[in-house]
């Protein structure tokens, strides 16, 4: 009965959708029933699977994590309000945010995997190609368009090289994962530097013209070897984006180490051939391409336009966290009168009944749109000044008003071993004890707000905690004969524009004492630094790993086992550590 | 599970905790066929064995691991301190100082058919 109610629901769906979408939707559908035939092995169904999108989760069969790629971080309130009812209907009412734009949805069984799908392509999202060897979620900067300092809009030029390559023959078969970014403001938000390609707008002037184009950086990432991208070229016109890109993606598909696995990167080819030889390899790639052009090729001003409010309360009265909400998470956009103001997700998730009501919001106050940014928080944007007393009193409403978005005190995380099988320690529990660490301290203000902390759950870095100020990565070791969760503390990490600094490895801290140690750290840095004005990158790099060593010795043990097991648990656990019961290895993210 | 954890040493890079979900019985290799950086030659077939901190060689295995590329792998591992390589067709005794031989910490090889096993 239940099987008959799916197969209603997905055939339903299916009418509505384009194409291409029904059918790899509906060879999805005949792909779980062949495996549950027995016709398919479950390895032959896990590398179909994993193209779509839906991954295994740690200690589970067939259960799924499902990828929603939300290209360039864009979400209309229609597809907000899919996602809380597929939240609701499979995730525990909880979708997580990631650090590349994506939306994460949990406990999705196989058999439902194909109606999640369909339901989500129904709204024009899509799970291809968010996980596999292929072209990932192409992520842009989430102020783009309305940034004050940015050089042009990038959305257009982001939003082409989505389309350019999903489903492009080209990027389907890939030695490894291939990671496009976009920015346009002299901030990199969108840290362009730690991606295999890091698009960063640029103009170029001609003949008293002015020529739309991009930096391109290409073959950084992070993971086990971090390595910074290289500059391509001093200028590459937006008229020749598609085809650069496309042949960085041939490079890497014709010199990436398809023989072994851990080298296959394109930041390898780079490494291997030397920065100079990849760029002549990857210019004679390009050579015969065509110019694929694009209709926004020539776009140097968004194409939004201040949407007309509706329904909009009048001014309430505001509480006392109004004052740091309104000088942490609101921004003035350039176009006057409007800002962007900033919803801190804690660790990246919101619940269904938060989505559905904040899509309600953004259609009354922002013309129906958000993004989401690679901080795991969601940024509303053409919110007129006048309304940001009643935005955030409705914001407040739902418990999505707290300060602190983009700031020390908002910690990013990825998921972890909660649920992520490559997951070594608790990453979502030690950043929600860090941040209550950090909050009890009373641990914020101008002169810290701008320290970033990162944690990952393993070395892989889906928390992109090489580029933290303090960055840290699971781990385990034994402490008087215990075996304890502990994370590597990385120290005065930083990515800019063209610049990624990868943390210093300093000292491996047992989970349960690093939120002490962090707010030690802070502490420390605020009584011995030179200056309010030396910030903790400049800082940490003056005082050295020795420093910090000293500093933080006395947090590197434990008190013996059998006075207190619970110091050798791991955040949110009941049981004792242990590195048994790993699930299957799926999620470097 | 299979955790990988590998310390400084004269041998190869060291790597933090790395962990794999293995899904058969590990088998015993004899060698492998890689792309050795930049010579030109193409793949090649080199004889693998592990090697330990204490500088003997050891078993070196491979096993059926999972993988978020293609869904599974074959990770080939060794001893505390990594693997030990050397072309195929030399049976020079296994040395650090050896220069023909090179030391990596783990492979993750995507085709069973680039694996011979002893």
């Amino acid at each position: 009965m239940a099987d008959n109610l799916a197969d209603k629901r997905i055939g339903e769906f299916l009418q509505e959708l384009p194409g291409a979408t029904r059918e790899e939707i509906a060879d999805f559908r005949q792909l779980v029933e062949r495996y549950f035939l027995g016709e398919l092995t479950p390895d032959e169904f896990k590398a179909r699977r994993l193209h779509l999108g839906t991954y295994g989760i740690r200690a589970t069969k067939d259960v799924h994590m499902m990828r929603i790629k939300i290209p360039s971080g864009i979400l209309t309130a229609e597809q907000l309000e899919c996602l809380a009812d597929l939240a609701e209907r499979y995730s525990k009412g909880i979708g997580h945010i990631t650090t590349r734009q994506d939306m994460q949805l949990y406990w999705i069984p196989t058999r439902e995997a194909p109606v999640a799908m369909a339901r989500a392509a129904a709204v024009g999202l899509t799970t291809r190609e968010a996980c596999g060897n292929s072209v990932r979620n192409v992520t842009a900067c989430p102020y783009a368009g309305v940034s004050p300092s940015e050089l042009f809009d990038v959305t257009q030029h982001a939003e082409a090289v989505t389309r350019h390559f999903l489903r492009n023959p080209v990027s389907q078969k890939l030695p490894r994962k291939f990671k496009i970014a976009f920015e346009g403001c002299p901030v990199d938000h969108a840290k362009t530097a730690i991606h295999d390609i890091g698009a960063v707008a640029a103009i170029r002037e001609e003949g008293g013209k002015r020529i739309l184009g991009f930096k391109l950086y290409v073959g950084g990432g992070l993971g086990a070897a971090p390595m910074q991208a290289i500059l391509l070229e001093p200028f590459t016109p937006a008229t020749e984006l598609l085809r650069t890109c496309e042949a960085a993606v041939r490079v890497h598909d014709r010199l990436g180490d398809r023989k072994n696995k851990a080298t296959a990167r394109i930041k390898f080819v780079v490494k291997r051939l030397g920065p100079e030889a990849f760029r002549q390899e990857l210019f004679k790639e390009r050579a015969p391409l065509p110019r694929y052009t694009y209709p926004a090729m020539a776009v140097t001003e968004t194409d939004e336009r201040p949407p007309v409010p509706q329904g909009i309360p009048a001014a309430p009265s505001v509480n006392g966290t109004y004052a740091r909400w309104l000088f942490t998470n609101v921004v003035g956009q350039k176009q006057a009168g409007f800002s962007t103001v900033a919803i801190r997700l804690r660790l990246g998730d919101i619940s269904s009944l938060q989505m559905r009501a904040l899509a309600q919001i953004i259609r009354r106050y922002c013309g129906g749109k958000l993004r989401a940014s690679i901080e795991q928080n969601l940024i509303l944007r053409w919110v007129r000044n006048e309304h940001l007393t009643a935005l955030f009193s409705e914001l407040e409403a739902i418990g999505l008003a707290e300060p602190e978005a983009g700031k020390l005190q908002d910690v990013t995380s990825c998921p972890g071993a909660e649920t992520c099988q490559l997951g070594i320690a608790a990453s979502r529990g030690l950043a929600r004890a860090v941040e209550d660490g950090l909050k009890s301290a009373r641990l914020s203000g101008p002169d810290i707000d701008d320290v970033r902390i990162k944690i990952s759950g393993c070395p892989n870095s889906c928390g992109q905690h090489h580029v933290a100020d303090i960055g840290f990565f699971g781990g385990a070791r034994k402490l008087n004969d215990h075996l304890a969760p502990h994370f590597q503390l990385l120290i005065g990490g930083l990515a800019a524009e063209g610049t990624a600094t990868f943390g210093q490895p300093v000292v491996k801290l047992p989970a349960r004492r690093i939120p002490d140690a962090a707010v030690r750290m802070l502490e420390r840095y605020r009584h011995d630094r030179q200056s309010p004005q030396e910030s903790f990158h400049v800082f940490a790099g003056r005082v050295g790993v020795a420093y910090w060593k000293q500093l933080l010795a006395e947090f590197t043990t434990l008190p013996p086992y059998e006075q207190s097991p619970e110091s050798y648990r791991d955040w949110g656990a009941e049981a004792d550590f242990t590195l048994g019961g790993m699930g299957p290895g799926e999620c470097a993210a | 599970m299979l955790v990988i954890e590998i310390a400084p040493n004269p041998n190869c890079e060291p790597v933090d905790m790395r962990v794999f979900h293995d899904l058969e019985p590990p088998k015993l290799m004899a060698q492998v066929r890689l792309e050795v950086s930049g010579d030109g030659r193409g793949p090649q077939w080199y004889v693998v064995t592990g090697w330990t901190a204490a500088g003997a060689a050891c078993p070196a295995l491979a096993h059926k691991v999972d993988d978020s590329g293609e869904g599974v792998a074959l990770l080939v591992s060794g001893g505390d301190a990594g693997l030990r390589l050397q072309p195929a067709g030399r049976d020079a005794p296994w040395r650090l100082d050896d220069t023909t031989q090179h030391g990596v910490p783990f492979l993750l090889v995507a085709d069973a058919t680039d694996l011979r096993f002893a």
